[in-house]
């Protein structure tokens, strides 16, 4: 059976409950929303169980699932900002440049230091109401490539897409999400002027 | 225009690309070459950079705010039964 592992669906809540939970209730409001998203991670997993291979640890598997988890909750939230908020036409990339090819929306300087926690969670607020904008798919590479750390032929497998498909995807998604950032106010103003 | 040259829309794809993947040669050395004499795609690199610093510390949650707090007897409880009730 190829080292296939045998899961224990309650034996996670014991296990992982905690640690999951923990990490939730850091990025939503409250108690009962971190604990409803804990759940519907744990019941997409027992759909999804099939899937786990036992390549990454069960731990690893739960989180990723979480995560994706809390950019569903952002998207259904109120809170979600919407990239047409700071562009006009966010299906055509051609909006932030000029005929020539040259910046038209030019990128800001940003002000956050990574290593400061204040601005961490600041960056954390603006970042999952604004990937909760894009659309499903672009949104799920980008959380695929740069949250869960996959390569992109792993990504390529998991959707079925060609590899030059899930570059235009993640540059569509860096272009909106560093786009809608400025929006909310993550850049410096002085940059940020269309020519 | 010279065939080695990019313009910045070029440039910005190829800095996201390379993130990804490695250019050809050629590629990198236009690219670099563009990122000397731009501030603004050289910003724009940056920033890629940072976002991809900051998604990958969303996702191990090293630098990213993890509360201590537990879930409650109750709500684990809860979790198991609607576990046992779906599988």
């Amino acid at each position: 059976m190829e080292g296939k592992q045998e899961i224990n669906p309650e034996a996670w809540v014991d296990e992982y409950g905690d640690v999951l939970f923990g990490f939730a209730l850091a990025r939503v409001k409250d108690r009962e929303t971190a604990e409803d998203i804990v759940q519907e991670t744990f019941l997409a997993a027992v759909r999804a169980r099939e899937r786990f291979k036992g390549q990454s640890s069960e731990k690893t598997w739960l989180f990723g699932i979480l995560k994706h988890k809390l950019v569903d909750h952002y998207r259904k939230n109120k809170s979600t900002v919407h990239v047409q908020d700071f562009i006009q036409d966010p299906d055509s990339l051609e909006a932030f440049f000029n005929a020539k090819g040259s910046w038209r929306i030019r990128p800001e300087n940003w002000r956050a230091d990574p290593g400061k926690s204040q601005e961490n969670r600041e960056f954390l607020d603006h970042f999952y109401r604004c990937l909760s904008g894009l659309s499903q798919k672009t949104a799920d590479v980008f959380a695929y490539r740069e949250i869960e750390g996959l390569s992109t032929r792993e990504i390529c497998q998991r959707l079925g897409i060609t590899s030059s498909n899930c570059w235009v995807i993640l540059y569509r998604a860096r272009m909106l999400l560093r786009r809608c950032l400025e929006g909310v106010g993550f850049g410096q103003k002085h940059g940020g002027d269309i020519t | 225009m010279s065939h080695w040259m990019f313009h910045c829309d070029e440039v910005s794809q190829k800095v996201s690309q390379s993130m990804d993947a490695v250019l050809p040669f050629n590629q990198r050395m236009a690219v670099w070459m563009h990122l000397l004499m731009c501030r603004y795609c050289y910003r724009f690199r940056q920033q890629l950079m940072m976002l991809r610093r900051m998604s990958r510390a969303v996702g191990n949650g090293s630098t990213c705010a993890q509360t201590e707090d537990m879930l409650s007897h109750a709500a684990k409880e809860r979790m198991k039964k609607k576990l046992d009730a779906s599988s």
